[in-house]
């Protein structure tokens, strides 16, 4: 195994045959449902009557080289968490087995350890310490991170008078400095603004370049284009696909995003007569990951155009109203009245959309093209950026008044 | 193609360039046992910078600050004093160090393994995002309790240079007593830690069953009110860790019996933890 592995070791990130189940413990065993329907996430495990486990990962194979950047794409619920964590360490593989070369730097939440209480200055000590440096490497880089991050000094301030943007630079000031072998990422370069996303990519990009690798874990088309050299598409679990980022985006829209009906198809399941194969999305990401991660409307939008001039036309209807969410806000967090009841006159499955059961965007199709309409944001920047004319705050519905033409051209 | 069984534990291969890390499936084994350990340590600054932060988080934008966990104490303590003295009808300038030496005391170990049952649920969000040994967590809350002793262990100078009660040499057998306590704690908050991990009813249980032996320890009654059947005191173990600590500080010799006792108690619960460790290491992130 060792001399095997020793001929290649150019290899930083090698997975051989990893599966991971969830055991369901704590009460959230469920009874096992016979209907098999198109849902996402990982494979349910019955055992008589009982669902008693979860795959998140099956049968996972890829080699990862020195230098090379791979973007992980897949659904909600496909898995790509639990491949970040699995390959961080955190969770052991049930089957088969992960060999890193090098440090592996786990990125999966930039924030983790802020202390609003403590300098910014302070909490660079923090944030190094958890990466696992010591302190004369983290002494080393504080002038860089106070470069990069421009804080000036801000950094002698407390960090509960940073806003978000600077704690974002902050956080990924830390990230960046010290040198990395494996960085692992969840995607988060949603968040930001263009300008710093552009730098912030470039930076990443810098660092891995000479002798690491980078895995990120994201939705975006954009981000993998300009960040990484390879895609692999996870789907319930397992991999459908691994290759050139082009392909693979390519292959992401076609049969992910708007091949609704198909993907079963490429689906491979595990399961039996006894074992059958059941899905639930939410048991495989923790709820407060997805709460927070951002959706992306760029690509979703790209993906629309593409998906109707594949069909060759637009919807002619007036009144097709499409939504498609990712996030996982309830229904009632967000506007009141006027959305819901857009989405009683909403076709089940008017686009072979999924999501639509809770949608983060509003469409309106008028024929020859389609318009965002309303949408579900916690960013007043987005908001103003898209040009929406109104806003409503979940919280005081009363004030909404009436909703003028909130057109905005996507 | 390398089988599970062949490489099963999270070992390092030294290469010709870089240190490989191997995550396979298969039973831990004691040496990741021990490297979790070593690792957890190797982390002190970071453990020890929390600990710190979760004190000062506690009475943070309060004016008196840390003050509190004095002040907290020091009501608690002469009121019960005060109070239970008229009851038992015992002697004040006896009864009063006796309480504080007891509840100071009482409330490491409280804090500790309370703290312990819960300890791994509450740092999820650490334990998800990125690895740390999970000592690292134990070692954060048995500092966290050893500052929080530190601090009401001023509340007793305070009441002995009040009461005049000198240094003894005999106090001095309290720091083996208490550095044993330490060990016992430590394993026994991870052990709890775990246990409480895979059963979450067993948090309750844990949180019951100390509230009951702060009632069954002679820490604010003493044990030779119950006469003949003071005897009965050898069963709580509780007891004999208190007594190693308190005893000398009231200027008594603990018996042999508390140190086999507490000896015997730490053996035993470190042997514990390390085949639950062992057993558990691997699973405990699905756990949570």
């Amino acid at each position: 195994m060792t001399s095997e592995f020793s001929q290649t070791s150019s290899n930083k990130i090698v997975f051989e045959h990893v599966s991971v189940h969830f055991p369901l413990l704590h009460g959230q065993s469920v009874r096992a449902d016979k209907n098999t329907a198109k849902t996402r996430g990982g494979t349910l495990v019955t055992k008589g009557a009982r669902v008693r486990s979860l795959t998140a990962l099956n049968n996972v194979s890829f080699r990862i080289g020195q230098g090379e950047r791979v973007g992980i794409m897949g659904e909600n619920g496909s898995g790509k968490t639990t491949l970040l964590r699995t390959l961080c360490g955190i969770y052991y593989p049930h089957e088969g087995e992960v060999r890193i070369r090098g440090r592996v730097s786990s990125m999966l939440d930039l924030h983790l350890g802020f202390d609003n209480d403590a300098s910014g200055r302070d909490n660079i000590w923090v944030r190094g310490r958890l990466l696992g440096y010591n302190s004369a490497q983290i002494e080393s880089r504080i002038p860089e991170i106070l470069e990069f991050s421009q804080l000036g000094t801000f950094l002698e301030l407390k960090m509960k008078v940073y806003s978000s943007g600077m704690r974002m630079r902050l956080a990924f000031a830390i990230a960046t400095s010290f040198p990395a072998d494996n960085l692992i990422m969840d995607e988060w370069l949603s968040a930001g603004d263009k300008a710093f996303r552009s730098v912030a990519e470039e930076r990443m990009v810098g660092l891995v370049e000479s002798s690491g690798s980078l895995v990120i874990a994201t939705h975006n088309p954009g981000i993998l284009r300009r960040v990484c050299q390879r895609g692999i598409i996870l789907h319930r679990g397992a991999i459908i696909f691994d290759g050139a980022c082009e392909d693979a985006i390519e292959f992401y829209q076609r049969e992910i995003v708007l091949g609704g009906r198909n993907k079963r198809e490429l689906a491979p399941l595990v399961g039996n007569a006894e074992n059958e194969p059941l899905t639930e999305p939410t048991l495989v990401e923790p709820q407060a990951l997805l709460d927070r991660r951002l959706s992306d409307l760029e690509s979703i939008t790209a993906a629309l155009h593409a998906y109707f001039a594949d069909m060759g036309h637009y919807p002619t209807t007036e009144d097709v109203w499409f939504g498609i969410g990712r996030n996982r806000l309830p229904p009632e967090e967000w506007i009141p009245g006027l959305v819901s009841s857009y989405l009683d006159e909403v076709p089940r499955d008017p686009a072979g959309m999924p999501g639509l059961d809770d949608p983060q965007y509003i469409y309106k199709s008028d024929g020859e093209g389609f318009k965002l309409l309303a949408l579900k944001t916690g960013d007043v920047d987005q908001v103003r950026e898209l040009g929406m004319l109104s806003a409503i705050d979940p919280k005081r519905p009363w004030a909404y008044g009436s909703w003028t033409e909130g057109y905005a051209d996507a | 193609m390398p089988t599970v069984s062949e490489s099963n534990a999270s070992l390092t291969v030294e290469s010709n360039l870089q240190k490989q890390i191997v995550y396979s499936s298969g039973p831990s084994t004691f040496q990741d046992v021990l490297s979790d350990i070593k690792d957890g340590l190797s982390r002190t600054p970071l453990w020890a910078q929390f600990a710190t932060r979760d004190l000062r988080g506690r009475f943070s934008g309060a004016a008196l600050g840390s003050l509190w966990f004095i002040i907290m104490h020091l009501l608690i303590v002469s009121g019960l004093a005060v109070m239970y003295s008229k009851i038992l009808g015992t002697d004040l300038r006896e009864y009063l160090p006796y309480v504080a030496v007891g509840l100071t005391v009482w409330n490491i170990i409280n804090g500790i393994i309370s703290d312990g049952a819960g300890v791994f649920p509450a740092n999820q969000v650490y334990l998800k995002q990125v690895k740390l040994p999970f000592s690292f967590f134990i070692f954060r809350i048995n500092l966290k309790h050893l500052l929080i002793f530190f601090y009401q262990c001023t509340v007793v100078i305070g009441m002995y240079a009040l009461l005049k009660m000198g240094p003894h040499m005999i106090m001095l057998l309290a720091i083996p007593g208490f550095m044993l306590l330490l060990l016992f704690l430590l394993s026994a908050s991870l052990l709890a830690g775990i246990v409480a991990t895979r059963s979450r009813d067993m948090n309750g249980l844990i949180q019951s069953a100390l509230r009951f032996a702060f009632f069954l320890t002679p820490i604010f009654w003493d044990a030779r009110r119950l006469g003949e059947y003071a005897f009965l005191m050898n069963f709580n173990p509780f007891y004999h860790f208190l007594e190693i600590v308190r005893a000398p500080l009231l200027g008594n010799y603990p018996t042999a019996v508390n140190y086999y006792a507490c000896i015997g108690m730490t053996a035993i619960t470190i042997v514990l933890t390390l085949f639950a460790f062992k057993y558990s290491m691997k699973k405990l992130a699905y756990w949570i």
